[in-house]
């Protein structure tokens, strides 16, 4: 599996059979459903499951949701209390071959990870926003939109952040039963537009066509009134462009509360491709200043997402988003003396190394 | 390149560029050559940086995408008209048309201090808050207009009172527009607890000032004045904003309206040009001025705010600002279609109900019943679907009114039908004899051209619409 591990331990010894499970100290009182998961804690005189390993009590509480992996000798955190982000994977198949993917797409069958992550979800039951990536979740359709019904006919109400490329959207029947299924649950939907035309586009998801496909949803979903974010990825190809995307989400759709710019993360096939791609944050900024200034003006949100601090000019701050997590960041021993560490995301742990954006030297003492 | 293909646009030439615009709301200004590039499909030849903006502005695209701009445009246009249709929020109140001034440039035919049967009766406040009530959504602005409303106070307390109670799931601000005359401690008191706005009118210096707006009671100018530093220094949390109005008078003297707002330290001007109806013929020979005119005024007055830097918002230009770069709807003498009923309502003094301040002022002159949307007293449901508001609201979409469907700023202007009625007895108007037209078509050339040919206005202007979104 390629989900961001969280949480993901040494597995002693367990009864278990692999699979998801509850963890249930005894703590907090729980009702069972129709939907409830098998519960399983470290007791090995009276629970029905039990998990042997040292770190497990520390790691969890009751209600978070693990799932055991005994060939690889592994638990892991699947959604839990703890973690600042919840994020369950759906499928692995994606439409789109970005260049720069963190996870990239494979063909495996993907009808387990659909219902683990409902099953999951449901039995969470958490009123925080739960992550839903792939892959594309949306390149099977009906897949899609049998596991919002699972949700719903669980009376579950998560509010979901849903990372999809959009393309599914560009038919608009899909497009009202998505509408019409999540009228009644807060759904953010995160929709990455790379470029400002089908050329570019086109090229940096490498896949002809996904430019069309992704306005029209775009087109579609707006207009019905959906929460939007539109991500943009930074890479050499499209960095010259930015206001430019800012000018068609502008242009082109109904409201657009947030365009997040998102600086690149040495993970997946962006690092293969990193040479290619990675335009240092210190040559992007004119470039983000023209795209935020113009935002401004036309009354567009922009955020600026995994960027260190120091590469942002004071006038853009208002822009910067502490965005890299506390598990995933990391920060280079030059910024030791740094005063503004406390608001700055650093760096992505992944970049390590050669991929280090070494460009950046103005670090405020 | 060959495979890029120009979609639909409107154009205006300027000194030495144009301007295109499309019904997306997008605009961009482009150098002579440019544009002849432009039309001449030299795409080549266009920068890349502009031929970026073309495209993704839709103004120009590949051939294959063209169903897909085609979408873009229409469904971007329809959530246009869409926002213009959106229910007001703007509501005009009449207290009284009595007024202790007696300004030249009045458009609403007040009466005296003293005279009677001119003030709206408090038996009405209920059944205007339901009327408010039933039109809008949760943001809303009372306006008290006059007249003066200070002269009917116990009606304006009564009327806030009743309005929190009805209107308590809504958020309501209130706003007074007053030219000071009645004001005194208590009834400041009673302004600054209830949280309320006052407008004022300040015309410049105190020769300018009194020449517009007499009063056989007091010395205008030396009261306004008065009564804003007061506010400044004893009353900080009235909020108080000021507009001037310019006749002739004002014209040959185009710093006094800065200096005097800087002296009490003002931050907010809004110049509103004269707008000839509710005169008779010889009061505009008195006070009234050509487009040009105004405009010299007008963009004299804006240089010496921008070159000597002061800290001062004026309001006309920055609500066209907001109209082009934010497609904002919410100044009703720029909306498409007009902003009848869905700018702003107006409950007058007599029970009637208009469908924005302008109509009120042409019935108070020409008594043409025809601009009475109904009564007060009459329910809110079948009030505001009578045929004279439909033929108020359906001849005002400019995109395709005779005049306006070829012009760039189509997408930015209004319709004015009253103003067009008043003048040429007609709602759409010969746009070549209109004021409104003329004084609009200049306002945007000036702001089009000073945005983007000299920096230190786009920098003031990109301030203020930072400032004030």
């Amino acid at each position: 599996m390629l989900l961001e591990r969280i949480n993901e331990l040494k597995l002693v010894e367990t009864n278990a059979p692999d699979g998801l499970y509850r963890v249930n100290f005894g703590q907090t009182e729980h009702i069972t459903t129709n939907f409830s998961l098998p519960s399983i804690s470290t007791d090995i005189d009276t629970a029905e499951y039990y998990v042997l390993c040292p770190e497990f009590s520390s790691s969890f509480s009751d209600g978070d949701i693990v799932f055991i992996n005994s060939r690889r000798k592994k638990i892991i955190g699947f959604l839990c209390k703890s973690a600042k982000n919840n994020t369950v994977l759906v499928t692995e198949k994606c439409d789109n071959l970005c260049d720069f993917c963190s996870q990239p797409p494979n063909e495996n069958s993907d009808t387990h990870l659909f219902i683990n992550a409902a099953q999951a979800i449901i039995e969470f039951n958490s009123k925080d926003v739960v992550g839903i990536t792939g892959g594309e979740p949306t390149i099977n359709k009906s897949k899609f939109l049998k596991f919002i019904d699972m949700l719903n006919i669980a009376n579950n109400n998560t509010p979901l952040h849903i990372l999809t490329n959009g393309r599914a959207f560009s038919d608009v029947d899909f497009c009202k039963e998505v509408v019409r299924k999540t009228k009644n649950r807060d759904v953010v939907w995160g929709i990455p537009l790379h470029g400002h035309n089908q050329a570019l586009h086109d090229e940096c998801v490498s896949s002809k066509g996904a430019f069309k496909d992704t306005v029209n949803g775009l087109i579609n979903l707006s207009y019905s009134g959906a929460y939007i974010e539109i991500r943009t990825v930074v890479t050499k190809k499209n960095y010259r462009f930015l206001k430019n995307i800012t000018e068609l989400i502008n242009s082109s759709f109904a409201f657009i509360p947030v365009h997040a710019i998102m600086n690149l993360e040495p993970k997946g096939w962006a690092k293969r491709n990193f040479d290619n791609l990675y335009i240092s944050a210190t040559d992007q900024i004119s470039y983000i200043e023209d795209c935020v200034v113009y935002s401004g003006l036309i009354n567009q949100e922009v955020v600026l997402f995994n960027y260190p601090l120091c590469t942002i000019p004071d006038n853009l701050r208002g822009s910067y988003r502490k965005s890299i997590s506390d598990w995933k960041n990391y920060y280079p021993d030059f910024c030791d003396n740094c005063n503004e560490k406390e608001l700055c995301g650093g760096f992505f742990v992944s970049s390590k190394g050669k991929y280090l954006d070494n460009t950046i030297a103005r670090i405020k003492l | 390149m060959s495979d890029l293909t120009k979609l639909p646009f409107n154009f205006r030439r300027l000194h030495n560029s144009v301007i295109v615009s499309n019904l997306a709301g997008q605009h961009q200004f482009l150098s002579k050559e440019e544009f002849e590039y432009l039309v001449e499909s030299q795409y080549q030849r266009i920068p890349q940086h502009i031929l970026a903006s073309l495209e993704s502005k839709n103004f120009i695209c590949n051939n294959s995408e063209v169903e897909m701009r085609t979408k873009i445009l229409t469904s971007k246009y329809a959530s246009r008209v869409y926002n213009s249709l959106l229910p007001p929020s703007l509501f005009l109140v009449v207290p009284t048309l009595r007024c202790d001034h007696d300004c030249h440039y009045c458009q609403v035919s007040r009466v005296s201090e003293s005279a009677s049967g001119y003030d709206l009766e408090e038996k009405h406040i209920n059944d205007i808050l339901h009327h408010i009530n039933f039109l809008s959504r949760e943001y809303i602005k009372i306006e008290f207009q006059g007249g003066e409303p200070l002269l009917n106070f116990s009606f304006v307390k009564k009327f806030v009172t009743k309005a929190r109670e009805v209107l308590a799931n809504k958020k309501v601000e209130f706003v007074i527009a007053t030219a000071l005359g009645p004001i005194d401690s208590n009834k400041l008191d009673w302004i600054q607890d209830n949280n309320i706005q006052l407008s004022v009118s300040l015309d410049g210096s105190e020769l300018i000032h009194n020449k517009n707006r007499p009063s056989k009671q007091i010395n205008s100018f030396k009261n306004t004045v008065d009564t804003i530093t007061k506010i400044q220094n004893s009353y900080k949390n009235i909020d108080i904003s000021a507009l001037s109005t310019i006749t002739k008078e004002s014209l040959s003297a185009q710093t006094d309206i800065v200096e005097t707002y800087t002296k009490l330290n003002l931050k907010e001007l809004f110049i509103r040009p004269l707008s000839p109806y509710g005169f008779a013929t010889d009061t505009w020979s008195k006070l009234g001025y050509t487009a040009d005119e105004f405009m010299k005024f007008y963009e004299d007055t804006l240089d010496y705010i921008v070159r000597s830097k002061i800290k001062v918002v004026e309001f006309s230009a920055l609500l066209h600002l907001k109209r082009i770069f934010s497609q904002s709807t919410t100044y009703v003498d720029l909306k498409s279609p007009a902003g009848i009923v869905f700018g702003a309502v107006c409950f007058d003094y007599n029970g009637n109900i208009f469908g924005s301040d302008e109509s009120r002022m042409l019935w108070a002159t020409t008594k043409s019943n025809e601009l009475i949307l109904g009564k007060i007293s009459s329910p809110p449901k079948e009030t505001y679907k009578n045929q004279n508001t439909l033929a108020l609201l359906k001849d005002t979409f400019i995109e395709v009114n005779p005049g306006c469907s070829e012009c760039a700023y189509s997408q930015y202007c209004g319709a004015d039908p009253v103003h067009h009625l008043s003048t040429q007895g007609d709602l759409v108007g010969h746009k070549k004899n209109s004021f409104f037209c003329e004084i609009e078509t200049k306002m945007f050339d000036f702001v089009f051209n000073k945005y983007y040919t000299d920096n230190s206005y786009k920098k003031m202007f990109n301030n203020w619409l930072g400032e004030c979104c």
